[in-house]
């Protein structure tokens, strides 16, 4: 089916943001319940058909939605991994918890913030992230987790990584070794022998799975690249259910389990059956011109590359549709939340691909929530802007616990009266700033109601550059406001300024 | 084959050792001559982790503490000390293998050019594969990539014991770096204790 340009655009927010809050499923809510999140890097909202895209990449997440509540606003308070998933699993802004840089760690007097310490020993708290920067986050909450497999659990080949041979020090393991001693190209090792013999050794190791040789994978096993590990969706999905299945019939405690799976993150390697979708079906997306900030990716490249995305995950989307199927029929989603979400999207347009550029526009921002509660059958949609941010005090309201004072993050719309639906919130990606020192250069948004404001502060040429999009009547932002409506921009701008002020105070000097 | 025979016609446990003592002094090099390769070895392996530890360090300033990059660093040079410390042994090892003129009786020479080549041929090949894309043709230039640096090790080998000036700048050469073991070494044990404390439960 030939698909239209034009269909994208308006099919993304159906509905419109003020409208009035839906309440959620709240079942089992109060209960200690058994929490699942599944967690895709870098799957963007703006790619999934359970959102409007046109391509018809989501049939399986749809069904999940069924019987949950979908999100239709909601976004990752970073634009890539480290500050994303820090926020999420902290309920603090990346400007509060200050993991900013790659493998940035979380403030250690704030370390406490967050969802395994905050859940307590009531429940069993279970990590398994095949991205290592997260891995690294859930090591600095090591000492509140009861059980954290090593990133390499379900792959199958490659590297060998030393992260959980150093219990003491696993959240130094990825700087030392990963990040260091052990580099991979582009980057070179600082242990020269032991890294030239790492790099010979991981290389010709995987070399089978990179070369299309793996049964089903034309383009070769998926790979976390930077670290040379190949692995394969079947078998990590087949892991995690395994892995729930085994969790689920042990009964001392209720658990929370946190899965946090690499595909779709680049490099784009679907299997077979899925690269045929969407060749050749007319969409293109709307014309957007490159941004002085972005990369230098051509608009037929990053066709080539959405493409590729939009393939993966069809197939990521299919191998979750499995995941549910199986743990249905096993009986091990019986009183337990799942909650389906990313830690940041990804970017096809304007110049730009990936994430954690300097770019801030709804690609990379905009991710999918799912929340299903135990025993829910039918779906609620919640159309107000939510952050990730949020997630943390909503899982303690729902497990019936006290949430912390001094976090970013309110409980998601729906789950509590209190919830402020015209709170503005915000992203911030400044990776090229000190943790110890105020944010002075970075890309950062601010949300609130229909309207978004990006700022680029500190950039040559852009020492302080404001955008503002009104992302009611032009979600995919090509109408730039900022000129256009002085009194929003200005009143957005002094709010944004007077926000990034108070997170800037504490490390002024005195 | 007699020397051992003697031994165990003799059944004398001091005999054994004295034996094995004599053995090991005439096929390996002896230790004045071991120091200065030891010395250009720890030079080229920490020179090269400390030349990227600076590379690094802004960044890690950005994000980590004093006592995390004082963390990282114990392990770097606790691993500079193992990694040094094996090429001397497969040095000796080869010197050990090969008959005395080949390699032990001139091994303060000898030693450190292999030593030179070997550490700038595995630079060279990071760097000049050092992109995501050049991972395949790194693993396809293995075997070549060491077939080269064998017959340059082999020439060199054999350049240094003909020119007297070559001979003369290495001897020279590996003599001063002696002074930096007296910084290295006691900086790696320092390390191993940073590194034990840190891995005590």
């Amino acid at each position: 089916m030939k698909l239209a340009a034009a269909t994208s655009v308006g099919v993304l927010l159906p509905h419109t943001l003020t409208e009035a809050v839906a309440r959620p499923y709240v079942g089992g809510q109060g209960k200690r319940s058994n929490i699942i999140i599944l967690l895709f890097d870098s799957m963007s909202a703006r790619h999934l058909s359970l959102y409007g895209y046109p391509r018809e990449t989501t049939p399986h997440l749809s069904r999940f939605a069924e019987r949950a509540t979908v999100y239709h606003a909601h976004w990752s308070a970073g634009n890539y991994t480290t500050p994303g998933t820090a926020s999420m699993l902290t309920g603090l802004y990346p400007w509060t918890h200050r993991a900013l840089q790659f493998g940035g760690l979380v403030r250690r007097d704030l370390e406490t913030l967050n969802i395994f310490y905050l859940l307590g020993d009531n429940y069993y708290r279970y990590v398994f992230s095949q991205n290592l920067l997260a891995d690294v986050l859930a090591a600095q909450f090591g000492a509140d987790v009861d059980e954290h497999l090593p990133p390499t659990s379900f792959s199958i080949g490659g590297n060998d990584l030393l992260m959980d041979k150093l219990p003491n020090d696993r959240t130094l393991s990825w700087h030392t070794f990963q990040d260091f001693l052990f580099a991979l190209s582009p980057y070179l090792p600082a242990s020269l022998l032991g890294g030239y013999l790492n790099s010979v050794n991981s290389l010709r190791k995987t070399r089978y799975y990179r070369a299309g040789k793996v049964p089903g994978h034309p383009y070769g096993a998926p790979l976390l690249a930077n670290y040379n590990i190949s692995y394969t969706n079947e078998r990590v999905f087949g892991g995690v259910a395994a892995e729930i299945q085994r969790l689920s019939a042990q009964s001392s405690r209720p658990y929370l389990a946190y899965f946090h799976l690499y595909s779709p993150h680049e490099p784009y390697k679907p299997q077979r059956r899925f690269t045929s979708l969407f060749v050749d079906d007319g969409y293109r997306p709307p014309f957007k011109p490159h941004h002085p900030l972005a990369g230098n990716f051509s608009d037929d490249d990053l066709l080539h590359k959405r493409l590729m995305y939009d393939q993966l995950i069809a197939n990521v989307d299919a191998e979750f549709g499995k995941l549910m199927d199986v743990l249905e029929m096993a009986g091990a989603l019986k009183n337990t939340w799942v909650i389906v979400t990313s830690d940041h999207g990804q970017l096809f347009e304007r110049g730009d691909h990936g994430h954690g550029t300097n770019l801030m526009n709804e690609g990379v921002l905009h991710i999918p929530l799912l929340i299903s509660a135990p025993g829910q059958d039918k779906r609620q949609d919640v159309h107000v802007p939510t952050s990730n941010v949020d997630l943390l005090p909503t899982l303690l309201l729902l497990t019936g616990q006290e949430g912390p004072s001094g976090i970013d993050g309110q409980c998601l719309p729906g789950f509590d009266i209190s919830t402020d639906s015209e709170r503005p919130i915000f992203a911030v990606q400044a990776p090229y700033n000190s943790a110890f020192a105020p944010l002075k250069k970075g890309s950062l948004a601010m949300r609130k109601g229909a309207y978004k404001l990006i700022a680029y502060l500190g950039y040559p040429g852009f020492e302080q550059h404001f955008e503002l999009y009104n992302l009611e009547e032009d979600p995919e932002e090509l109408n730039d406001l900022f000129a256009k409506e002085p009194a929003i921009s200005s009143r957005m701008r002094d709010e944004f300024l007077a926000a990034l002020q108070r997170a800037n105070k504490p490390f002024l000097l005195s | 084959m007699n020397f051992w025979l003697l031994c165990s016609e003799q059944i004398n446990p001091s005999c054994y050792l004295e034996r094995t003592y004599s053995l090991m002094r005439n096929r390996l090099p002896p230790l004045v001559h071991i120091l200065p390769v030891y010395a250009v070895i720890s030079f080229v392996i920490y020179g090269w982790t400390i030349l990227l530890t600076l590379w690094k360090l802004p960044s890690w300033l950005f994000s980590l503490h004093t006592g995390e990059i004082i963390a990282i660093l114990s392990y770097s040079f606790l691993l500079n000390l193992i990694e040094s410390l094996l090429v001397l042994l497969v040095l000796l090892g080869v010197c050990w293998l090969l008959p005395s003129s080949w390699l032990r009786n001139d091994f303060n020479v000898r030693g450190v050019v292999l030593t030179l080549v070997l550490f700038a041929s595995m630079m060279l090949h990071l760097g000049m594969y050092n992109d995501s894309d050049l991972r395949e043709a790194f693993v396809r230039s293995l075997l070549p990539w060491w077939g080269v640096t064998l017959l340059v090790a082999v020439g060199l080998t054999w350049l240094a014991s003909k020119a007297a000036w070559l001979r003369r700048g290495i001897l020279e050469l590996s003599d001063r770096l002696i002074v930096f073991l007296y910084i290295f070494v006691p900086l790696s044990f320092l390390a191993l204790i940073v590194v034990i404390v840190r891995n005590l439960h």
